[in-house]
């Protein structure tokens, strides 16, 4: 029971407290405004260069919309408690590890969620997609997944937050390299062959080509199970790192050194 | 005064360009959007696209750069507690901002270098200027131009909490409306006068006029027109922003 308090519980506060974007003052331009000028920008790039259809970037840049709060909101929540000096009480607190970090997660997925289904409601408005009824459940779940993907890669990036002075610019540049291999405006198939495989091995890639083909009238297929698989490995080498670098700052004394 | 700007615009650069940070997102980004329009254009496209592409994502490196910094320009030097002792200063606080944000507009010349390197040597991309001199022309003229939308920026958010986060909200806005890599042609009609009062389009036109030819004098021109109006808005803009903050005397507060 304490360690579901402190997963739910412990996770909101924690999330709240240290992910400073969640004041309205930035969460209007940072969560609203900019995803969603990002879709329309990539979707008349689209047009201009006859790429694909508005649907195909409605669909891709709604889910890299939660890459943001994923990756950056995560690794604020974690690397920030040692900013706030609250990282060795943190650490020396006998709270269960995997349900103290793991809790930090679910808000990262909340947020990644809300931010990614206004973004794709807002862009099918705007751009008049129109998206099937039927479907709607089915986009909904795998943007679930892919926030859930997203926030396992930013317990990464909060892990290594740990040892590492300026995490936060490091998880913006893997907002950046999603950008280019996630598959949200550029098609897998005019990119060369490396960087379709780094980009089957990061978050949103099986997502967004799930989300895709179900609006397109398909099935729920392997591929969202690929992008769950993806959040799980993340999860795991997060808590892990978590586990390696903890033992290496109490080794080190290095907890609250920045 | 010419020397305030000058030094000023020197020290805010220097002061840039040893961020690990700043040269770091200045040269990744715009490497990342021009290699995602490489791809959206096609590789095989005519190289004359494939430059201006490089160009366009170098111009929104700029423009992400003043959004990002200028926004907050005024509440950074208010946590570095140099805010009072610089409106104290007997100089128009105009004249200590404009190198601020000027500087953070020049720092995308690190963006031009990454990208065109980049498009050379990965996708070989042919760097050929049609009218050089022009280019070295434009290249300032459009850092100035855009620097100083930057400094109206800096002016008119002052009493938002979060200018900084208000800022960098208008980064796709204007790299939407601005034409720097999505053709005006394609965006509603309501758009191009909108384009007309904002410096990236100009810059952005007498960069891409002096590489793939045309003629960039009227953008020049219009890049020079645009600066000074910047300038006389943000001058009265300030003007009102330091004396609501000495009557109420919040300067100091955030």
């Amino acid at each position: 029971m304490t360690s579901l308090r402190v997963f739910l519980r412990g996770g909101v506060t924690s999330y709240r407290a240290l992910f400073g974007w969640l004041n309205p003052w930035i969460a209007v331009p940072m969560f609203v405004i900019a995803p969603l000028f990002q879709l329309l920008f990539f979707a008349y790039l689209g047009r201009a260069t006859d790429v694909a259809s508005d649907t195909y970037f409605v669909v891709g840049n709604a889910l890299l919309a939660a890459s943001l709060p994923g990756l950056v909101g995560m690794g604020g929540s974690i690397s920030g408690e040692r900013a706030a000096k609250t990282l060795s009480m943190l650490l020396s607190s006998p709270a269960n590890r995997v349900a103290l970090f793991l809790g930090r997660t679910l808000p990262a997925i909340t947020n990644g969620f809300v931010v990614s289904a206004f973004c794709f409601l807002t862009g099918a408005l705007v751009l008049r997609v129109h998206v099937a009824a039927s479907a709607i459940p089915r986009v909904a779940l795998i943007i679930v997944v892919c926030a859930f993907s997203c926030a396992a890669l930013g317990l990464c990036m909060g892990a290594v937050g740990l040892r590492v002075r300026n995490v936060i610019s490091g998880s913006w540049l893997f907002v950046a390299v999603l950008l280019l291999v996630s598959g949200a405006n550029v098609p897998l198939d005019r990119l060369p062959d490396w960087l379709q495989t780094i980009g089957a091995g990061l978050p949103l890639n099986h997502g967004i080509a799930a989300a895709r083909d179900v609006v397109e009238g398909g099935t729920l297929g392997r591929a969202v199970l690929f992008e769950l698989v993806v959040g799980i490995v993340y999860t795991g080498a997060g808590l892990l790192l978590l586990r390696a670098f903890e033992f290496e700052s109490r080794r080190t004394a290095s907890l609250e050194v920045m | 005064m010419i020397r305030l700007l000058l030094s000023g615009l020197r020290v805010h650069f220097l002061q840039l360009s040893r961020s690990a940070v700043e040269v770091v997102s200045i040269t990744v980004w715009p490497i990342i959007y021009a290699t995602v329009a490489y791809y959206m254009f096609g590789a095989e496209s005519d190289p004359d696209v494939l430059l201006t592409a490089s160009l366009g994502a170098t111009v929104m490196a700029i423009w992400s750069s003043v959004a990002f910094s200028a926004g907050g320009a005024i509440e950074i030097q208010r946590r570095l507690g140099t805010l009072e002792l610089l409106v104290a200063a007997p100089i128009p606080f105009g004249a200590v901002l404009a190198p601020i944000t000027i500087a953070t507009s020049a720092i995308g010349i690190y963006a031009l270098g990454a990208t065109l390197l980049w498009g050379r040597l990965l996708f070989g991309i042919s760097l050929h200027f049609e009218h050089p001199v022009l280019f070295a022309l434009s290249l300032p003229v459009a850092i100035v131009a855009i620097g100083m939308l930057g400094l109206i920026l800096a002016s008119t958010l002052i009493f938002y909490r979060a200018a900084l986060f208000l800022g960098a909200s208008f980064e796709y806005p204007v790299w939407l409306v601005t034409g720097l890599l999505v053709p005006l042609s394609v965006l509603p009609g309501w758009v191009a006068p909108l384009s007309w009062l904002l410096a990236p389009t100009w810059g952005m036109r007498a960069i891409r006029e002096s590489t793939v030819g045309g003629s960039p004098l009227s953008a020049l021109a219009m890049c020079v027109g645009l600066s000074a109006c910047y300038a006389v808005i943000a001058a009265v803009c300030l003007r009102a922003f330091e004396r609501l903050a000495r009557e109420r005397a919040t300067l100091a507060l955030t």
